[in-house]
């Protein structure tokens, strides 16, 4: 059997060194090697968003994202400030029903205020349009963006 | 059964807790099997045992609340477990541990309230005792007993007391008052919230342990087909593939992690023998050939063909594809499995099924299986089977060891379990003064068994909201014929009244433009006498703002209503024309639920159904191919997104006195209120769903059965 790599990664503030090959998407490498399991399987193609983390500020579908390609440092839900503005508009909306998008949700719209600080309402809901929401929280979700962007209170 | 017995044995965790108090909550009927445990401790919490499952809809906060308004502790002091899959909590009412059908309020408000007013009047007698007062002068509140003339104490200091006092009877119960309420009606934050806000929330794929291997399934193309001749070389060779296991109809491979599993089940090779022969195509000609049969009877009622002979007629023949769950937490299941016994973590809306599958499959008795339910990624009935449950143990037993099963996207579509098809037949006549002389209505879909199993008859799912028509018309005849074909159908959220809401809601709009009558205004005429129907559908034309007008061009707006699960709910949809295509500008909605217990756990289930109502109206269709499902992932299968969804408005009203369901009523009358907004805005008339399918494909016509 072929050795793996030694790799180094960097997330939320950490330094992980994994034993991982290159072709692993990252979204594994958090949950199955590391335990980070905040993020998400949805469909394993980059269509529903639920595994979206942060990686050098850019969300990203972590189920797409081979590890070996990862550069940058990367966020997850667990790495996000227990009392970032997103997360706090999460819970006075009370956004999440059965929660298991949320994640995704939350760490797009945390993206999506890193580049633009009041966003429009057509522009959460084009950059969140990647994340699915079964149970139907979308409108929730665009008010949360816009009390943690201090649109609305 | 004495209630001494009852304390005396230990039931509730005996050996954790002790100086706890626990109470046998079951009432109803007086059958002490049935019910949950409320515990409460010496330390001034109060634990509450929960029967239902966690899916998003705020079921822990909603019955919290109820018990914790009841017996009149602080917020703060409530517990929540989730309980295990034991017969002595089954639902009351339904006789399973289930959560479905929008029942879990409904069926569990009386009971628990009874139960947290039990524990309520035996502290105060033990208070009163302890004090030498009356007992009538004892009340309790955020968690103190206290008289009006200085005695004051915490609950926890009379529980050793208040379990040798006699257990009140039921009649005897005196329930809190309407302005005696602290918590019932308030918009409490959910439970569940702040966990599933930080990543913390635990689901059924985030219960194993670390060193538990996980399965993953290679899927047969087609429905029914069994494995043949298995190559396993490649699959073998692979890093951290441990085992190939030949399941009934799948093969499962087990790896040191997911990802390794679902390499591995990629590389397996199989023969699959047999399976479904089955395509779109095969699929239209069945419900063509039930559509011929004359079916089974459901509803009969004054002269059809009388009523259809004369005055204005119309007929319609609507189309409904098969629709898919797609919980966004694909299915799953993990087994810690111990040869003699095993535990089981899933997220399941069927903790009886999950029990008795385990133990079937396993041989163990169900009273060395431990279920535990974690947080469920979505339900929307799917959750109600128990097909992971069955893979999971099988896998565990041949293995002999703990797994984790996972359903990879694909497979979750593949497997099928799809809300049924449905193909519908009308004929409908008004008369001069609009009254409706006749309706005719024919439906075929596959017989829906559910968690309950096949009953013999017209399947009541296939006929909900027609057999129980509220319009009132002169002539009603309600036909239902089975259409037999391979595909797994299952419940999905509001289950017959997906359907057949969009049938009857479009063909009341039908009928009221054949009457030249304004679609709200006849659903109103023909209402006369039921306040509740009357009442939702005045106050969505009043939030709407609707004003009647003739199919035009610009803003439009369609009205539906429906009575399902106990509930009234009135919509009003504004919907826009761009190029022919359809945009919803803007949602009313109007539920009536009787009395609620959170406003803001409602209102959020109404948008959620709502959105899952409008996705699948405009986009939703499982379509076949090969003997098997063709749309397997969500690039063929899309959802609604967050940019297509109107604003939502949501209004509750409450002229219903009895408790009704939630989850399910706002979702049949979406497409309707779509629809009928359509042809408010162009004058054509969608009768096939999903929309934006619809539009693009010439009308399609059923050729209605011979005359005999």
């Amino acid at each position: 059997m072929v050795a793996m790599p030694h790799r180094s990664l960097s997330i939320n503030g950490s330094t992980y060194v994994v034993e991982v090959g290159d072709d692993v998407p990252l979204l594994w490498v958090l949950r199955d090697l590391l335990l980070l399991r905040g993020t998400k399987y949805g469909c394993g193609i980059g269509q529903c968003g639920v595994c979206t983390v942060m990686v050098g500020g850019q969300a990203l579908r972590s189920c797409l994202l081979p590890v070996g390609e990862v550069r940058e440092a990367v966020t997850t839900i667990e790495g996000l400030a227990a009392d970032h503005p997103v997360k706090r508009a999460w819970i006075s909306e009370q956004v999440p029903q059965c929660g298991y998008c949320q994640s995704g949700q939350i760490m797009q719209a945390a993206a999506l205020l890193q580049q633009t600080s009041k966003p429009t309402e057509s522009e959460i809901r084009s950059a969140m349009r990647g994340v699915l929401c079964r149970c139907g929280t979308y409108n929730r979700i665009v008010r949360a963006i816009q009390v943690a962007s201090g649109q609305v209170s | 059964m004495e209630r001494r017995a009852f304390l005396g044995s230990g039931l509730v965790m005996a050996v954790s807790m002790t100086g706890a108090l626990p109470l046998r909550a079951a009432l109803l009927e007086d059958n002490l099997e049935c019910g949950v445990f409320l515990e409460l401790q010496a330390d001034g919490l109060v634990r509450l045992f929960l029967n239902k499952s966690e899916m998003g809809q705020g079921v822990m906060t909603g019955l919290a609340q109820i018990v914790a308004d009841e017996l009149g502790v602080a917020w703060e002091a409530m517990r929540l477990v989730q309980a295990r899959a034991e017969e002595r909590y089954v639902d009351p009412v339904g006789g399973r541990m289930v959560t479905g059908g929008s029942t879990s309020i409904r069926h569990m408000w009386r009971p628990l309230q009874e139960a947290a007013a039990t524990a309520r009047e035996l502290l105060i007698q033990a208070a009163a005792v302890t004090w030498g007062v009356e007992p009538g002068t004892v009340r309790m509140d955020g968690g103190l007993l206290a008289t009006g003339n200085g005695h004051s104490a915490p609950f926890g200091r009379f529980i050793a007391l208040a379990k040798r006092m006699p257990w009140p009877e039921r009649s005897q119960l005196r329930l809190r008052s309407a302005d005696q309420h602290t918590l019932l009606g308030r918009p409490v934050p959910r439970v569940d919230v702040p966990d599933k806000v930080q990543g913390r929330a635990c689901f059924g794929l985030d219960a194993r342990p670390r060193d538990v291997p996980v399965a993953v399934l290679a899927w047969p193309p087609a429905f029914g087909a069994r494995p043949g001749r298995i190559d396993e070389a490649a699959a073998r060779a692979m890093a951290g593939v441990r085992h190939v296991v030949p399941l009934e109809g799948a093969v499962a491979v087990v790896a040191d992690t997911t990802y390794q599993a679902l390499q591995g089940a990629e590389a397996l090779g199989v023969d699959w023998q047999g399976g479904a022969r089955l395509d779109d195509r095969i699929v239209t000609e069945s419900f063509a050939a039930a559509l011929q049969q004359q079916g089974l009877l459901a509803v009969h009622r004054g002269e059809v063909e009388m009523g259809l002979a004369g005055a204005k007629t119309i007929e319609a023949f609507y189309e409904l594809p098969y629709l898919a769950h797609v919980t966004m937490e694909p299915m799953n299941c993990t087994v810690l499995w111990h040869k003699d016994r095993c535990q089981i973590h899933v997220g399941t809306q069927n903790q009886t099924e999950a029990l008795a599958t385990a133990a079937r499959v396993s041989g163990l008795p169900p009273a060395r299986i431990d279920i535990q339910t974690t947080y469920l990624g979505g339900g929307f009935g799917r959750r109600l089977a128990t097909d992971m449950v069955a893979e999971a143990v099988a896998i565990a037993k041949a293995i002999d060891g703990p797994v984790q099963l996972v359903h990879r996207r694909e497979h979750d579509f593949q497997a099928g379990m799809f809300r049924p098809g449905c193909h519908s037949l009308l004929r409908g006549a008004v008369g001069e003064d609009g009254a409706i002389l006749a309706w005719s209505h024919h439906v075929a879909t596959q017989p829906l068994a559910g968690p309950g199993g096949q009953k013999p008859g017209v399947d009541r799912a296939a006929v909900a909201g027609v057999a129980d028509l509220p319009y009132a018309v002169k002539a009603l005849e309600v036909r239902w014929s089975p259409v037999t074909l391979p595909i797994p159908v299952w419940p999905w959220r509001s289950v017959g009244a997906s359907h057949n809401a969009f049938v009857v809601e479009s063909f009341v709009d039908e009928l009221a433009y054949l009457a030249q009558a304004d679609p709200l205004a006849y659903r109103l005429s023909l209402l006369q006498g039921n306040e509740a129907a009357l009442n939702v559908l005045r106050l969505a034309g009043e939030h709407a703002a609707y004003r009647p007008k003739p199919a035009g061009g610009g803003r439009r707006q369609g009205v539906a209503y429906h009575y399902s699960f106990g509930s009234n709910c009135a919509m009003v949809a504004d919907v826009t024309v761009q190029d022919g295509r359809p945009k919803v500008a803007r949602v009313v909605a109007v539920l009536d639920c009787g009395p609620v217990v959170n406003h803001d756990l409602v209102a959020a289930q109404v948008e959620g159904a709502v959105v899952m109502g409008l996705s699948a109206a405009m986009k939703e269709a499982v379509h076949f191919a090969e003997g098997g499902v063709q749309s397997v992932n969500l690039h063929q299968y899309d959802l609604l997104r967050c940019d297509e969804v109107p604003p939502i408005e949501v209004h509750l009203t409450q002229v219903m006195r009895e408790v009704g369901g939630v989850g399910e009523p706002a979702l049949p009358p979406v497409a309707p209120a779509l629809a009928n907004g359509y042809f408010a805005a162009t004058g054509r008339r969608i009768r096939r769903l999903p929309f934006l399918a619809a539009l693009d494909q010439p009308v399609r016509q059923h050729t209605p059965p011979a005359a005999s």
